[in-house]
């Protein structure tokens, strides 16, 4: 039934093709800077996560409010696959776009670079992804976008929330507090988004 | 009893402060179909999304098969549709009519926003009744926008459903739809339930929409009542 719930999302457009295709000109252009300059895979990955903000948080909710997910709701899938799989399809492009860049870095470095893989880039993908995808079960990629802008513009706010900040920083350089920052802003969002899914009940907007 | 599909006890919804329905008790069998007949608002589509598990009532006790609509829905084939438009716009119509069974409905390959209304009822109503071995249908408004050939593919395949076993239940504003087609009828009129088997409405005959339409009026013009007297 995951792959089922899966096929369905995608089929469902919860990540738009616009979307997609801008992670893909995002990669393109990594492949040409990489080429030139093996060391920018930080600047490379840079509109990578940005988009992955926003891409993340697809918003389950509201779209299941417009009855969009009927179909797969009363399937008989697991509440917790279909929650595991809007997850893993809103979140698949942009993950998708970090390990492509990822390897082109290594390609264009024949194995001696790696900051896309370093333990701060790792946590920053996977957790304001995961944190955006959670935030946004119960908004919508709107709401979500503009939260973002606001995270991302105010600086006194983007010093301790930006994921950007943890781009190409090694384990070694990672203090505790950051590392215990990271984990609870991933942790949390997800349970709490999956939760909601799990037992959050369905009205149908127009019925309300 | 033990073909009772659908039970209802005492059920109640509200949305925030707003209750919809009100002491709702109804029971639906295995090759049984119930009508939900009310005006706009009255509750029809919230009683149907909560047999369907999309919604908890607020009290009083929904079970489908002895158990909760949400389990019941996770191991029985349930097909419940709520109109066009909650089908995605974006979406081409054969890989829509694809996810219910795997296979391809319709060949057409326009997004459903670019089809007609009624070319997108049917096509939600097709993709949800292609489930296999279907024990509960639940349709809301399944007529509208429909014309008279698929109405006509539309009460056929309920009724071959039907008496394959399944409990079909359907939901509308007009008696016109609901006439003659179902086995009980569930007036839905400011907030309180009134059933009706088709046999008590009619002795003779099958149903007719004007039937179902005095019964409507007859309840409504009942539940102004206390209004009108107090003016």
């Amino acid at each position: 039934m995951l792959l089922y719930a899966i096929r369905y999302f995608i089929i469902a457009g919860v990540v738009p093709p616009l979307f997609v295709g801008g992670f893909i000109v995002a990669v393109a252009a990594a492949a040409v800077r990489l080429t030139a300059n093996p060391e920018a895979a930080i600047d490379a990955l840079t509109p990578v996560l940005l988009l992955q903000l926003f891409v993340a948080g697809s918003g389950f909710r509201i779209v299941a409010r417009r009855g969009h997910f009927d179909l797969l709701l009363t399937s008989g899938a697991p509440r917790w696959q279909i929650a595991l799989a809007h997850c893993l399809v809103s979140l698949g492009p942009g993950m998708a776009s970090w390990v492509c860049i990822g390897l082109l870095e290594l390609a264009a470095s024949h194995g001696s670079l790696s900051a896309s893989f370093a333990a701060g880039t790792c946590a920053a993908f996977v957790a304001s992804s995961i944190f955006a995808w959670g935030a946004a079960v119960y908004s919508s990629r709107t709401a979500a976008a503009i939260g973002w802008l606001l995270v991302m513009t105010i600086p006194s706010v983007a010093r301790f929330l930006s994921p950007l900040r943890l781009l190409g920083v090694t384990a070694g350089s990672l203090d505790t507090f950051a590392v215990i920052e990271v984990l609870w802003s991933a942790v949390l969002p997800l349970v709490v988004g999956v939760w909601c899914i799990v037992r959050g009940a369905t009205p149908l907007e127009a019925a309300q | 009893m033990s073909d009772v599909l659908v039970s209802a006890r005492d059920l109640t919804a509200r949305y925030g402060r707003r209750e919809v329905f009100h002491g709702l008790t109804f029971d639906v069998c295995a090759n049984q179909a119930l009508g939900v007949i009310g005006p706009n608002g009255a509750g029809k589509t919230t009683l149907l999304r909560v047999i369907a598990g999309l919604l908890s009532p607020s009290e009083g006790e929904l079970r489908v098969r002895d158990m909760s609509p949400r389990q019941a829905v996770s191991r029985m084939n349930v097909g419940y549709f709520a109109g066009d438009f909650t089908l995605p716009g974006s979406v081409r119509a054969c890989d829509w009519g694809s996810l219910a069974t795997g296979d391809a409905i319709t060949p057409e390959r326009r997004r459903i926003r670019t089809l007609s209304r009624g070319t997108r009822q049917l096509l939600g109503l097709r993709t949800v009744l292609s489930r296999p071995h279907l024990g509960l249908v639940l349709l809301d408004e399944p007529w509208e926008a429909l014309d008279v050939d698929a109405s006509r593919w539309l009460s056929r395949t309920l009724e071959t459903k039907r008496d394959r076993g399944a409990s079909v239940v359907l939901a509308s504003h007009d008696p016109h739809d609901l006439a003659g087609v179902c086995d009980l009828y569930l007036f839905l009129v400011n907030r309180r339930g009134s059933l009706f088997k088709a046999h008590e409405l009619s002795t003779a005959g099958p149903v007719t929409p004007a039937m179902l339409g005095n019964v409507l009026e007859r309840l409504q013009v009942d539940a102004t009542a206390p209004l009108r007297a107090a003016s």
